[in-house]
């Protein structure tokens, strides 16, 4: 019975409610200033010399992978960790040396780290308690919060009786519930399946929208990372390697870490420079257009993906990934050992200089 | 001191920011550990190097030449290491048997380990030698089934030795091998038997690698116990099982040769920290850590292995070696004869009455409920306070500190006892309660620092900052997020520390005196001096308290293990 | 730092004063517990109470060690203490007790053997053969001496014997054909404590248990455990009187003088020195083997007591002839280097 009344919850949630978007209100959240942070643990620098501006309203993410520095990054945003050198301002304010309670940040961690022994009313009140707000207060802003993530119901609760989706959402309404200035995310949805996510990033960008939040996002997750951000931070070595919006990092990378990062990439050395070409503007067979180059190379796998075919294509000791279209093609086209032909548009290949 | 810390780099201005407040906080108990442990014991072992009011080396020397010292290390260590293989020998059949068996079951095995384990030193030895004399009940049924021609003497010899020590320190194997029994992948055995292993097979090929480690680190715990053994070996041994630890009180109280009593406390100190240490270097001290907060009990599947008819048969029999005595002396305490005799000839209230009317046993009941309220109080404050503290510290001192807090506890309290006497005859201070309650708490609170330190590192930390970063005070987030969480292990550190104080014989001998003589050390003088019966029907008050409390936090632990 | 521990001391014994000033008279005695505080208890300290009305607190174990420490810090909590000759001599050496002169007790009447300018002798024990009359009924041969406790074909059975060296060494020499007059020449040389260790060697592996305190020989006879053993006269006649199968031998006995003895410093000197006295009366000296079986440390006592009570003391005078009486010079000498070959020769 219990089961199955929390399998409802769940499923009702899966059905991809129609989202009605708000007015967008005068943004809630403020800016963010991160300048010069440099941060080292004994010998290894964790950060070198980060600055980043996060505008008002913004939904950045910084992505990257483990040890790339972005949760350091976060960490000394939200005040859990102090920089070497270097400030964080918020709004103007220089908050650097000011204690984590103080900063007005909304956290959602990893495995959202709500209080195991409060309820959920509890926990989403927590923050209320600590500024002191009064009883009734408590309680309508409480019941606001937890209506906004469609948990009216469960409040009384204890975070081990919800789902993983439903924990997440108390977390989040606990981080929202005292209109932070900011709200930090620190993979959230990294331990929810794939629907539930997705249904979860839908919610939080019209949360995003609708409060006018701004949201420093942290994830590994590329494709996560493009379906939510206003813009991406690309991280590596505890350097910035390119921030830009969403199409501009995967149309324009500034190099080949962040084309193979985002997205797939083919790279092929040339002399003085590498060329890297997206898997769909490989052109296969008869599509190769006859300014393009043209390559002749040996099928090792193909995949069907639903939109296109998916080819490793064995050419001069390298395997390229191209995207073939459905139309007219079928499994006995693409078998493996058969010699294909390929090539790409001159204006499609991204040039990058040899580092 | 200002330009000083103008002269760091910022990066350790930051650090010397975070940890200054954990620093602060293992203060009290290192402190505490600096001026009543380690001091006191350097103390005395100076004392080893001083011959006439010289700098020398002849107490050790005295040591070397003297066969009977030579003689008494040897039985000492034989005495260990056999005590060490029989535990781990009783200990398998035992630990399989709990790891297999409904939970039900299971919970009352827990309790035939633990009651034991908690009872008092003195309830258990003072058992054993009832049950075990010439015409005592074992004889009796060993005689009149015909296994024996004539009543064996299990008493005063090897043989006592080896069943009070065996008794008294299975439970540090039995717990560990529990746990790595309920951790081995069952499979394996399946697999095994599939690959057409029979039961020794298994258990040579699969269990026994498996279950190593545990019984190994449980082995090394116990050789530590029982290298400083001082009260089972002198009730129930003879002068073949002498140990170091009743030499070193020997030379103080009766020869008060304070430098030959030092010397023997050296030797007896280094063995035990290289025990310690390797045992540091094979599993590290957070084995210790993890391992002694598993004393609760816990629920086990029921996964029976082949071959395990006759391991059940053992592990029963072992379950009830544990239980006989304290079962035995139940029925003993009722009766109304001068003479420890099983079964009595007539019941009575004789004991008790003597027990609840004498003004010198309520008065010696009290002064140990008061010295175990105030220990518990102490140590729980310091253990938990240093917890806390070395959990906040990111630097290398950590482990530093974790070893000095761990330390007292494995250090045998014969020498920690003889080295605060030392400290505090002096300062009069043995007269009143002060002697007693330090010590104790020296005894006590490294297991508050370790249950609570153990907690601490199953306490998501990402929970604090989730706190903090909800604008409470660090204050306020121990209190309403860290607190509760832990609580039960707080409670549980708690109570063992009032039981260690409760039960402790060696310290009450040496830190107290007539007006404030605890319950164990009344209880001793009425084995060691004369036989007083009451003494038994003491020893059932204190086993009816141990159930009580182990029952209390047993209860507290399923709670816990519910949440 | 030694000085300022004992300034500390000072403080300690001071405020120990000013409050004890204050309060009704009282003594704190302290002995070795089992039946023979009992019986110091019921022959002396409560009479002696009732009638001076001095109220007594008593502990137990008077190491010498602690009185010791209690005297280096001047918070000694003990008045009156009593101590076997061996241990009297200890303390003696270690000047933590106080002389007792004439003036203070008048020990005039004492049989002058046990005398000693340290203590009052309270009374006289023995150690001596206790067996087992299941083992040894009337009838058939009984042990009597120490030779006989030797002599493991006439006499077979499990033995117990003392845990401490003192007396068990000479008996082992009587029993080795010495004469108990003879017992301390021979001890004073190598040879001769050779010839002692021979003997235990030779009786060890008949030795069921080796006790220690004087309880443990007589629960070993009444249980069994063993058929023989060598222990106090006093704690077997209490075993004998409960109706334990024990009878004593009395061939050969070492006697020994028991001490009631003032610690240097006693917060209540007057109320010691007062139940000393009443102690060593010979009217009260009288009094004590009703209660337990061992004898008055002054011959003018023996009138006072009846001829049945006189057959278990060991301090009369036919007894006193034949008996050898522990040396504690000899023992505090020699003491700790006997005791380590002692222990050596069973540790193996």
């Amino acid at each position: 019975m219990h089961a199955s009344s929390q399998f409802g919850a769940i499923a009702s949630a899966d059905l991809m409610p129609t989202i009605e978007l708000a007015e967008r209100p005068e943004a809630q959240g403020k800016d963010v200033a991160v300048a010069g942070v440099r941060k080292t643990y004994k010998n290894t620098v964790a950060l070198a010399e980060i600055s980043l501006a996060v505008a008002r309203g913004e939904f950045c993410t910084l992505l990257g992978a483990s040890g790339s520095g972005k949760t350091t990054l976060l960490k000394i945003i939200a005040g859990f960790e102090s920089p070497d050198s270097g400030s964080v301002r918020i709004a103007g304010r220089d908050v650097t040396q000011m204690p984590i309670a103080d900063r007005n940040i909304g956290m959602v961690f990893q495995n959202y780290s709500l209080f195991p022994h409060m309820s959920v009313f509890e926990n989403v009140a927590f923050p209320l308690r600590m500024r002191r707000l009064n009883h009734d207060d408590i309680r309508r802003r409480v019941g606001q919060a937890l209506d906004l993530v469609s948990l009216g119901e469960l409040r009384q609760r204890l975070p081990r009786e919800l789902s993983g989706g439903q924990q997440q959402r108390v977390a989040l309404a606990r981080a929202l519930i005292f209109n932070p200035d900011l709200l930090l995310m620190d993979e959230p949805l990294g331990a929810l399946d794939k629907n539930l996510r997705q249904t979860i990033q839908l919610q939080l960008k019209k949360l995003h929208h609708d409060l006018g939040l701004t949201v420093v996002f942290v994830t590994h997750d590329q494709e996560e990372a493009m379906n939510l951000s206003d813009r991406i931070v690309i991280m590596d070595q505890g350097r910035i390697v390119q921030t830009g919006t969403p199409d501009a990092l995967y149309l324009q990378p500034d190099n080949p870490f962040v084309a193979g990062f985002l997205g797939e990439c083919n790279f092929i050395e040339k002399p003085g420079c590498i060329v890297g070409v997206r898997p769909e503007n490989v052109r296969i067979g008869a599509q190769i257009g006859d300014s393009d180059l043209r390559h002749d190379g040996q099928i090792i796998a193909a995949t069907f993906c639903g939109m296109h075919w998916k080819l490793f294509i064995k050419s001069h000791n390298a395997t390229m990934i191209a995207y073939a279209p459905v139309a007219g093609a079928s499994s006995a086209s693409f078998e493996p050992g058969r010699t294909v032909s390929w090539g790409f548009a001159a204006a499609d290949a991204m040039e990058f200089a040899v580092q | 001191m200002a330009h000083l810390v103008l002269d760091l780099p910022p990066s350790s201005l930051a650090a010397r920011r975070r940890s200054s407040p954990a620093l602060l906080a293992a203060l009290p108990l290192l402190v505490f550990l600096l001026c009543f442990f380690v001091g006191p014991i350097a103390g005395l072992l100076k004392e080893g190097f001083v011959s006439d009011g010289a700098l020398s080396l002849a107490n050790y020397r005295h040591l070397i030449d003297t066969p009977i010292y030579r003689i008494v290390l040897g039985n000492t260590f034989t005495i260990a290491f056999f005590v060490t293989l029989s535990c781990i020998v009783m200990s398998y059949p035992l630990a399989y048997l709990m790891a297999t068996v409904s939970q039900n079951v299971s919970r009352l095995l827990f309790f035939a380990v633990l009651l034991p384990f908690w009872a008092s030193a003195l309830v258990r030895t003072s058992a054993w030698i009832a049950l075990l004399g010439k015409n005592g009940p074992l004889n009796t049924l060993l005689t009149s089934i015909g296994v024996l021609d004539q009543p064996m003497a299990f008493l005063y010899n090897f043989t006592g030795v080896m069943i009070g020590m065996t008794h008294v320190l299975m439970p540090f194997v039995v717990l560990p091998l529990y746990a790595s029994f309920r951790a081995m992948d069952n499979t394996l055995v399946q697999a095994a038997q599939s690959l057409g292993a029979g039961s020794v097979g298994i258990f040579n090929n699969v269990v026994l690698p498996l279950t190593s480690p545990g019984v190994v680190a449980g082995g090394i715990i116990v050789f530590m116990n029982a290298v400083g053994y001082y009260i089972t070996p002198s009730l129930m041994g003879g002068p073949a099982q002498r140990m170091v630890a009743e030499l070193i009180s020997y030379n103080i109280s009766e020869e008060l040769n304070w430098g030959l009593a030092a010397a023997l406390a050296g030797v007896l100190l280094v063995t035990v920290l290289a025990s310690l240490w390797t045992f540091n270097r094979l599993f590290g001290l957070d084995q210790l850590i993890s391992g002694s907060s598993g004393k609760g009990a816990s629920a086990a599947p029921a996964r029976r292995t082949p071959g395990g008819r006759v391991s059940v048969v053992l592990g029963v029999a072992c379950a009830i070696f544990l239980l006989l005595p304290i079962i035995v002396v139940v029925p003993m305490s009722f009766g109304t004869s001068d003479f420890p005799i099983f079964p009595p000839p007539q019941y009575g209230l004789r004991w008790y009455t003597s027990f609840f009317d004498d003004g010198k046993w309520m008065g010696a009941l009290f002064s140990s409920l008061r010295v175990g309220v105030l220990v518990t109080v102490l140590a729980t404050l310091l253990g938990t306070l240093a917890a806390l503290g070395v959990h906040k510290m990111q630097s290398e001192r950590k482990s530093w500190l974790d070893a000095l807090f761990i330390v007292p506890m494995s250090v045998p309290a014969i020498i920690t006892a003889v080295s605060l006497f030392y400290l505090m005859a002096p300062l009069g201070l043995v007269a009143n309660s002060v002697a007693v309650v330090i010590g104790h708490t020296v005894l006590a609170s490294p297991y508050v620092y370790i249950t609570v330190r153990a907690a601490l590192r199953s306490f998501d930390p990402a929970l604090e900052l989730a706190a903090l970063s909800l604008g409470a005070s660090w204050p306020e987030m121990f209190r309403l997020v860290m607190l509760p969480a832990l609580m039960p292990s707080l409670v549980g550190g708690a109570v063992f520390a009032f039981v260690t104080s409760f039960d402790d014989v060696v310290m009450a001998l040496f830190l107290t005196s007539i007006r404030n003589r605890t319950l164990p050390k009344l209880m001793y003088e009425g084995l060691a001096h004369d036989f007083d019966p009451t003494v038994i029907s003491a020893s059932c008050v204190l086993i009816g308290a141990t159930v009580l409390i182990l029952l209390s936090n047993m209860l507290l632990e399923q709670r816990k293990g519910a949440l | 730092m030694k000085s300022r521990l004992q300034k500390l001391g000072c403080v300690v014994a001071l405020a120990a004063a000013v409050a004890g000033g204050a309060q009704a008279a009282e003594l704190n005695f302290a002995s070795w517990g089992g039946a023979y505080q009992g019986a110091i208890r019921d022959a002396w300290l409560k009479p002696f109470a009732k009638e001076t009305g001095i109220k007594i607190t008593e502990d137990t174990d008077p190491q010498v060690a602690k009185i010791k420490a209690m005297i280096d810090t001047k918070s000694v909590a003990w008045d009156v203490v009593t101590e076997n000759s061996a241990r009297l001599t200890r303390g003696i050496k270690l000047g933590v007790f106080e002389k007792i002169t004439a003036d203070m007790v008048d020990q005039k009447h004492v049989i002058p053997g046990a005398r000693n300018e340290y203590g009052v002798p309270s009374e006289i024990f023995s150690t001596l053969i206790g067996f087992s009359t299941k083992s040894f009924p009337a009838g058939k041969a009984q042990p009597s001496t120490f030779a006989d406790f030797w002599d493991v074909a006439k006499f077979p059975g499990k033995r117990t014997l003392q845990d401490d060296p003192a007396t068990v060494i000479e008996s082992a020499l009587i029993a080795d054909g010495v004469a108990p007059g003879d017992v301390y020449k021979v001890l004073s040389t190598p040879a001769g404590i050779d010839r002692a260790m021979k003997q235990i060697e030779k009786i060890k592996p008949h030795v069921a248990m080796w006790w220690k305190n004087g309880a443990e020989p007589v629960n070993a006879l009444g249980s069994g455990e063993v058929v023989m053993a060598l222990g106090w006269n006093g704690r077997f006649q209490a075993g004998i009187d409960s109706g334990l199968p024990i009878q004593m031998g009395w061939g050969n006995t070492v006697a020994q003088v028991g001490y009631f003895v003032l610690v240097k410093g006693a917060p209540h000197r007057e109320e010691a020195l007062k139940l000393m006295n009443y102690m060593i009366s010979p009217k009260n000296q009288a009094e004590f083997s009703k209660y337990i079986a061992y004898g008055p440390t002054t011959e003018a006592a023996f009138p006072l007591i009846d001829e049945a009570r006189k057959h278990r003391l060991p301090s009369t005078p036919e007894r006193m002839k034949s008996a050898l009486f522990l040396d504690s010079e000899f023992w505090e000498k020699n003491g700790p280097a006997i005791v380590e070959r002692y222990n050596q020769i069973r540790a193996r």
